[in-house]
C-alpha cells in the first residue's frame, strides 16, 4: 500500500501535493515538504544502504544533516551525487535515488561478507596487513583496496549546472533560524541592522517544527509563522534558507552555501543549482542548536535504530511513522517525550528503558530490521522485547563546530553533561542548545538578549522582545556512554564503521591521544564528521585510559560544517571563467583569418595563422618566416608592457633601475634596457624609448608587464621615495604592430602620413618619433627590431588597433606581406640570438647570458653588486652560446644537457643545458641557444646534448649565438 | 597622401549585441550599454604638488578633487579617486584629444597627465538588479546605504581589475576596465545578471 505509514491527518506536508520518485528502480510517493528520508518512511522502507566496511545492512538513523548512515546517490547521469543524505535531500516530482555499497542488490550484498571477517578488518587493519612485501603496495594492495574503498561512485561527465560565487555583508548574522536564531533576528531586525538569518533547511522554527512546544500559551509553530512573517516585511532583514553557514574565518567572514535548486530536479533556465557565499558580518549569533547523542549498545545500527529526536521529527514534522511497536532506550526525560508521541501516533511502546532506573538494551535482534531488544536489569537479568523500532536518546550535544574554527577548543561541562564552546571567534556570541542551554525558555531569551547586543553594538538601538513563555521541559539526565554487556557490534561511528573495540585497540597500541586515536580508528572523519559519533569516542577512550572525557579532550572542528561541493566555491570560474581572457586589439581579426591561438598568460595570442585549415604550426612557420626575413611581415605586439615613466627625476631613475645608462640617451631614440634584480639575476628586458626630457617609455617584457610595474612602484615608494616621478601602466592604451622584413619600410609608407621621413637617414635604427598615420592619427613609431630584419613597431591608439592591421595587411598586399605568429616570432629571435623568457628565467646574470657589456660600469644599479659575487664571474660558470647538430638533421630538445662527448652522465659531468630551440627555415636546421662551461672558447667544437625525458642523445656543434645577420646589416639597411 | 583612412572601434564593440537576454520574465533586472566616446586620463601629483594640483582643477574645473574612493562630477567632467595622489579624470565627449590637451595645460608641472582614452572600456549599469548581480563579484560593501552616488571603488571583481562608480541614486553605475579584458568583464556581467534577465542597450 502506498505511504502506508503516512499518518492520517498532521504534519507540517502538502498532501494535495503528491510527488513520485523512485528508490533503486521502484515507484514511491510522497507529499510536497517530505525529504526523501520521511517520504522513505511513509512508504515503510526501512533499509536504506549497506555500511563501509563491513556492509551491514543500514537504515534511517537521525532527520538531519548530522546523518551518517542514510546515504544515497540521487540523480543520474552528469547530475549524480553520491552520498546525499536522504535526511535533508527534499523531495521533488521525479526524484531518483540509489542505494549504495552493495552488490548485486541492497538487499542481498555479497561484500557482507565482510562482516564474517571483521575480527581482522579492526582499527589499523590495513596498515598491519599490506606492509610486506613493500614492494606489492604499489602495484597490488593500493589499487585492490581502493577497488573495494569509497562510497558510491563518481558522476560521469561535466556538471551540466551553474554554481555562483557571492558575497554578502551584515551588522548581525544568525546563525540556525529555531527559536534562539528567531529570537535574535526579530530583535535584530527591528532596530534596523541588517540582518542575515541563514538556515541549513527550507523552513525556519529549528526544532519547532518536530516537536509540539507552546509559547504564550499557543503552539509554537503559529510563532514561527508570525516571526516568519515579520522577519519577511522588515527590508534590512535578509532570510536564507537551504543555506548553511559552513566555516568561520578571520575578520567576521563567514563562508556560507546556498542551496537554491537543489531541490528540484533540474534548476529553472539561467538560475544557478547553488550559491556560495562570502558574508563580512559585524557580529553573528550562533544559535545552531544541538545533536542528540545515540545510545551505544550491541548492533545498534541496525535498521529501525533511531534518535529519538528524529523519531518525533518523523512523527510531528512529516506525519510519517518510522515503527510500531517501540522501545524508547534513554537516559533522559527526553525519552518520554518520544513515547508519549509515539502513542500519540498510535504505534505502541512496549518499554521505556531508562538507563537511571539500572535497566539496558544490551543488543537489538534482527536481521535488515530490529525485529526485538535485549534488556537486562540492575538484578543481570535480560529478557527480550519484540519491537520494530528503538528510539535511542543520550542526552544533547551542543553544536559548537562554528566555534572551533579559528581555534577555540569546547571546554566539557559537568553539569550539562556536553562540551560546551571555548573562546569564541571575534564577534560571535552563542545561543540557546548550542551553548548547553536546551530548554526553550532559555532558547528564547538568549536570542532575544544577545540579537538586541549584537545590534547595538553594531551601533543600533534595540529593544527586547516581550517576554515569552514556554511550557514546562524536564532537563534530567544521566549519559551512559556505553553497554559493555551483551552480544553484538557496538558502532560508535556508524559511517566509518567504528566499534568502542576499535577505540580499545587503539588504546592498547598506544593511540592515546586523541588526535591518534581518530586517525588510528578513522572515527569523525567520514563525510558526516562524526557529528552523532565523536563525545561517545572520547568517552569510551577515557573510560579506558583512565581518564575524564575533560582530560581527553577533543579533536578539532575544521570548516566546512558539513560538506560543500566545489563548484559553489568556484562558482562563475570554470571554463571560460576559471580566469580572465585579455584579447589583443588584431583578436577578431586574426580569427577571420583562421589563425590558431595560444594562451600566454592571460594573452590569447595567435600561434600561427595556417594558410589553408590542414597546415601545421611547422610549416606554417616556416613560410611565415621565409615572407618576412625575403619580403615582410607583421607581428601584433601589444601584449608587451607599456610603462610611462614621466618627472624630473625619471632619467635618474632609470639608471637605477637599468644596468645601462638611459640619462645619456637623446630625446627621439630608444635603447635596449636590461634590468636585474637584488640578487644580480636578470629580471627582465625590454627596449625603452625617450619621448621628452623628463618623459621615457618603457617596454617589458609581456610575462614581466605586472611584476615590472610592481618592481617600479617598490623601488620608488620603498627605495627611493624622494625621487620625483610618476608611472602609468599604458599597455592598453596603444594597439602596437611590429613591422619587419626589407619591405617594411615600403609598406609603412603607404600608412604613415607624408610629413615624417622614413627614409634610413631621418628615421634610422632605434628611432623613435611620435608621429600622424592615417590622415591625422597620432602614433608612435619607433625603429626596433626582434626579429633581426629592418623592423618597426608602429602604436595607435587602442580603437584603431581593428582598423590598423586591416590598413598594414591591405597596405601590404602588394609586397605580399605576411601576418606571422608567436611560432615565428620566436624562431626568428633564437636565429637571431636574442634572449627571452626561457633564458631570463630567474637564474641567468648579464653575464652568463652574454650580456655582461651591458652593465655599466660607471654607475650602479640595482643587482650590479650582487651579479658580481667571485661565484658569478668564475670563468667557468655556464655562459650563453648557440648550438647546433653535427649532422644538420637531428631536432634538438629544450632542456637537453651538455656533455664532454665521452663523458658518462652525471651531475658531474654536466657542462650546461639548452634553454630555446627552433627549426630554423632560413639555416634549413635545427637551432639552439642554452648555456655551456667556458662555451665561448669551445665555439666549432662538439658537445653531447642528452635528453632523458625525451631519450635523446646528440652531437651539437657550439657556435656563435647570432645565427643570423651577425653584423646586424640587414637591421639597418 | 595616404591611401590608407580608418574608423576607430570601441572596445566592447565586438562582444555586446542590442537585446534582451536572460530570463524573460517581467521587466530586465539590469542595462548594460558601452559608454563609446570619452576621455579619460591618469592624473598622477608629483612630490609635494597636491595642493597645488587640488587648486588647478577647482579653478579650471571647479571640481573638488576627491581625497579618498569618490567620484567628484561637474559638467560631464569627473575625477575618479583611485590611489593616493591619483585620479582617473573622464569626460564625455567624442574629442579625446581635446579634454587631455585641457587637463594638460591645467596641471601642467603639477603632476603626470597620461591618456588613458584607449586603455580602458567603459560599461554603464542601471536596473533594479544591478547591486544583486554586481555582489556576484564585487567584495565590497554594495549595499545603498554603504555605495551610494558619488562613491567609487578601484578593487577586484571576479579576478578582474575595475574601478567603479556610482552617478546616480537610480542606480546607476559605470565601470572601467582595461581594454583587453572586455570580453571577460562581459562574460561575468551577462552571467551574473542572466537570472534577473538583462538588456544590452545604446
Amino acid at each position: 500500500m502506498s505511504q502506508s505509514n503516512r499518518l492520517a491527518i498532521g504534519g507540517l506536508i502538502d498532501r494535495t501535493q503528491v510527488l513520485n520518485f523512485t528508490f533503486d528502480g521502484k515507484r514511491f510517493e510522497g507529499f510536497a515538504g517530505d525529504t526523501l528520508a520521511s517520504a522513505l518512511i511513509a512508504n515503510n522502507i526501512s533499509l536504506i544502504g549497506r555500511s563501509f566496511k563491513y556492509h551491514r545492512p543500514r537504515g534511517i538513523f537521525t532527520a538531519g544533516s548530522e546523518e551518517p548512515n542514510a546515504l544515497v546517490e540521487l540523480r543520474s547521469g552528469a547530475r549524480l551525487e553520491p552520498n546525499t543524505r536522504a535526511t535533508t535531500a527534499e523531495l521533488y516530482d521525479g526524484l531518483e535515488a540509489t542505494s549504495q555499497n552493495r552488490w548485486p542488490s541492497l538487499d542481498f550484498d555479497i561484500m557482507s561478507i565482510n562482516s564474517l571477517f571483521s575480527p581482522f578488518l579492526a582499527a589499523g587493519f590495513y596498515y598491519k596487513t599490506f606492509m610486506w612485501p613493500a614492494s606489492f603496495w604499489e602495484k597490488y594492495y593500493e589499487p585492490a583496496i581502493r577497488r573495494a574503498a569509497g562510497l558510491g561512485k563518481p558522476p560521469v561527465g561535466d556538471d551540466p549546472d551553474h554554481y555562483e560565487k557571492a558575497f554578502a555583508h551584515c551588522d548581525v548574522l544568525v546563525i540556525g533560524a529555531g527559536p534562539a536564531g528567531l529570537a535574535a533576528a526579530l530583535t535584530a531586525g527591528r532596530s534596523g541592522a541588517r540582518v542575515i538569518l541563514c538556515d541549513e533547511g527550507y523552513a525556519l522554527g529549528g526544532r519547532l517544527l518536530s516537536d509540539s512546544l507552546i509559547i504564550n500559551d499557543r503552539p509554537a509553530i503559529e510563532w514561527v509563522r508570525e516571526a516568519e512573517l515579520e522577519l519577511a516585511s522588515l527590508k534590512n532583514v535578509r532570510i536564507m534558507t537551504r543555506a548553511t553557514v559552513f566555516g568561520v574565518y578571520d575578520h567576521g567572514v563567514y563562508g556560507v552555501v546556498e542551496r537554491i535548486n537543489d531541490h528540484v530536479a533540474i534548476p529553472p533556465a539561467y538560475q544557478p543549482r547553488q550559491r556560495s557565499y562570502r558574508v563580512k558580518a559585524k557580529r553573528a549569533i550562533l544559535a545552531a542548536g544541538a545533536i542528540e547523542r545515540p545510545m551505544i549498545f550491541g548492533d545498534n545500527d541496525k535498521p529501525g535504530v533511531m534518535l529519538g529526536s528524529a523519531i518525533r521529527t518523523y512523527i510531528n514534522r512529516y506525519a510519517a511513522l518510522p515503527g510500531h511497536r517501540a522501545v524508547v532506550f534513554t537516559s533522559s526525560d527526553e525519552g518520554y517525550s518520544t513515547a508519549a508521541m509515539l502513542e500519540l501516533a498510535g504505534a505502541s511502546v512496549e518499554a521505556i528503558i531508562d538507563t537511571r532506573k539500572g535497566e539496558m538494551v544490551q543488543c537489538a535482534l534482527g536481521g535488515k530490521r530490529v525485529q526485538a531488544v535485549e534488556v537486562i536489569d540492575q538484578s543481570g537479568n535480560t529478557r527480550l522485547i519484540d519491537c520494530d523500532l528503538i528510539a535511542s536518546s543520550n542526552g544533547w550535544n551542543p553544536a559548537v563546530h562554528l566555534t572551533c574554527h579559528l581555534g577555540g577548543r569546547p571546554v566539557w561541562d559537568d553539569e550539562s553533561h556536553s562540551f560546551l564552546p571555548g573562546k569564541l571567534p571575534p564577534g560571535l556570541s552563542v545561543a540557546g542548545a548550542a551553548t548547553g542551554r536546551f530548554t526553550l525558555q532559555d532558547a528564547l531569551a538568549d536570542g532575544d538578549r544577545l540579537g538586541a547586543e549584537a545590534a547595538e553594538s553594531a551601533g543600533f538601538k534595540a529593544d527586547k522582545l516581550d517576554t515569552l513563555s514556554s511550557g514546562p521541559e524536564g532537563t534530567s539526565h544521566k549519559p551512559l556512554w556505553r553497554v559493555i554487556s551483551g552480544k553484538g557490534k557496538r558502532f560508535v561511528d556508524f559511517q566509518h564503521d567504528v566499534t568502542d573495540l576499535d577505540i580499545e585497540l587503539a588504546n592498547r597500541e598506544g593511540f592515546r591521544s586523541v588526535e591518534h586515536m581518530k586517525r588510528y580508528t578513522t572515527l569523525g572523519m567520514a563525510t558526516d564528521q562524526g557529528k552523532t559519533a565523536n563525545i561517545a569516542g572520547l568517552a569510551i577512550l577515557g573510560e579506558v585510559s583512565g581518564r575524564t572525557i575533560a582530560e581527553v579532550g577533543t579533536t578539532i572542528f575544521r570548516p566546512p560544517y558539513t560538506p560543500v561541493a566545489l563548484g559553489a566555491l568556484a562558482g562563475h570560474h570554470v571554463h571560460r571563467g576559471f580566469r580572465p581572457t585579455r584579447l589583443t586589439p588584431s583578436h577578431q581579426w586574426a580569427e577571420e583569418q583562421g589563425a590558431v591561438f595560444m594562451e600566454t598568460g592571460l594573452w590569447m595570442r595567435a600561434q600561427y595563422f595556417p594558410k589553408s585549415p590542414g597546415e601545421d604550426w611547422l610549416s606554417a612557420m616556416k613560410r611565415e618566416v621565409l615572407i618576412t626575413r625575403e619580403k615582410v611581415g607583421v607581428c601584433d605586439v601589444s601584449t608587451l608592457g607599456k610603462i610611462d615613466i614621466r618627472g624630473k627625476d625619471a632619467a635618474n631613475f632609470l639608471d637605477r633601475i637599468y644596468t645601462g645608462t638611459f640619462s645619456t640617451l637623446p630625446i627621439g631614440r630608444v635603447r635596449y634596457g636590461l634590468m636585474m634584480r637584488e640578487d644580480g639575476f636578470v629580471f627582465d628586458d625590454g627596449t625603452t624609448a625617450r619621448l621628452g626630457e623628463n618623459h621615457y617609455l618603457m617596454t617589458t617584457t609581456t610575462a614581466g608587464a605586472g611584476k615590472v610595474m610592481a618592481h617600479l612602484e617598490f623601488c620608488h615608494q620603498v627605495l627611493w621615495p624622494d625621487l620625483d616621478i610618476a608611472f602609468t601602466s599604458v599597455t592598453e592604451q596603444w594597439a602596437q604592430y611590429s613591422i619587419a622584413g626589407p619591405r617594411s619600410r615600403d609598406v609603412l609608407r603607404k600608412i604613415v602620413d607624408p610629413s615624417t621621413d622614413l627614409s634610413n637617414e631621418a628615421f634610422p635604427y632605434m628611432e623613435a618619433k611620435v608621429i600622424t598615420v592615417c590622415g591625422g592619427i597620432q602614433a608612435r613609431l619607433f625603429r626596433i627590431s626582434f626579429s633581426g630584419e629592418m623592423a618597426y613597431e608602429i602604436g595607435v591608439p587602442n580603437r584603431y588597433g581593428d582598423a590598423m592591421i586591416r590598413a598594414i595587411i591591405s597596405a601590404g598586399q602588394e609586397f605580399e606581406i605576411t601576418p606571422y605568429g608567436l611560432e615565428a616570432l620566436s624562431t626568428m629571435r633564437i636565429e637571431k640570438g636574442h634572449v627571452a623568457g626561457l633564458e631570463l628565467n630567474g637564474q641567468t646574470t648579464p653575464r652568463d647570458l652574454g650580456l655582461g657589456k651591458m652593465v655599466s660600469q660607471k654607475k650602479d644599479c640595482i643587482g650590479k653588486q650582487m651579479s658580481e659575487r667571485p661565484a658569478m664571474l668564475e670563468a667557468d660558470r655556464p655562459i650563453f652560446v648557440g648550438f647546433r647538430p653535427k649532422d644538420n638533421v637531428s631536432k634538438l630538445t629544450g632542456g637537453a644537457h651538455f656533455l664532454d662527448l665521452k663523458a658518462k652522465p652525471s651531475l658531474d659531468a654536466d657542462l650546461g643545458h639548452m634553454m630555446s630551440v627552433a627549426y630554423s627555415p632560413t639555416l634549413k636546421s635545427w637551432i639552439g641557444l642554452g648555456i655551456l662551461k667556458n662555451g665561448r672558447m669551445r665555439i666549432g667544437e662538439h658537445v653531447r646534448a642528452v635528453d632523458f625525458m625525451r631519450g635523446t642523445d646528440i652531437v651539437v656543434e657550439v657556435c656563435d649565438p647570432v645565427f643570423f645577420d651577425p653584423n646586424g646589416e640587414r637591421l639597418r639597411g | 597622401m595616404v591611401e590608407t583612412y580608418i574608423q576607430p572601434r570601441s572596445a566592447l564593440a565586438p562582444f555586446l549585441t542590442k537585446g534582451r537576454y536572460g530570463s524573460l520574465d517581467g521587466k530586465a533586472g539590469l542595462s548594460i550599454l558601452e559608454v563609446k566616446e570619452f576621455a579619460l586620463a591618469s592624473v598622477t601629483t608629483f612630490k609635494n604638488q597636491k595642493t597645488g594640483l587640488k587648486k588647478a582643477i577647482k579653478q579650471f574645473f571647479e571640481i573638488d578633487l576627491p581625497t579618498r574612493s569618490k567620484v567628484a562630477t561637474k559638467d560631464g567632467i569627473s575625477f575618479v579617486g583611485i590611489a593616493p595622489g591619483q585620479w582617473l579624470a573622464f569626460a564625455e565627449t567624442q574629442y579625446s584629444h581635446s579634454f587631455i590637451g585641457q587637463l594638460e595645460s591645467c596641471v601642467g608641472t603639477l603632476g603626470a597627465v597620461v591618456d588613458q582614452s584607449d586603455a580602458r572600456a567603459i560599461v554603464e549599469l542601471s536596473g533594479p538588479k544591478v547591486r544583486s548581480a554586481l555582489s556576484k563579484g564585487i567584495s565590497i560593501d554594495m549595499d545603498e546605504r554603504i555605495f551610494g552616488k558619488g562613491d567609487a571603488a578601484t578593487t577586484m571583481a571576479a579576478q578582474l581589475w575595475i574601478t567603479l562608480w556610482q552617478t546616480d541614486e537610480a542606480p546607476v553605475f559605470r565601470i572601467a576596465i582595461f581594454r583587453a579584458y572586455g570580453s571577460s568583464l562581459v562574460d561575468w556581467i551577462s552571467t551574473s545578471a542572466a537570472e534577473f534577465g538583462y538588456e544590452i542597450i545604446g
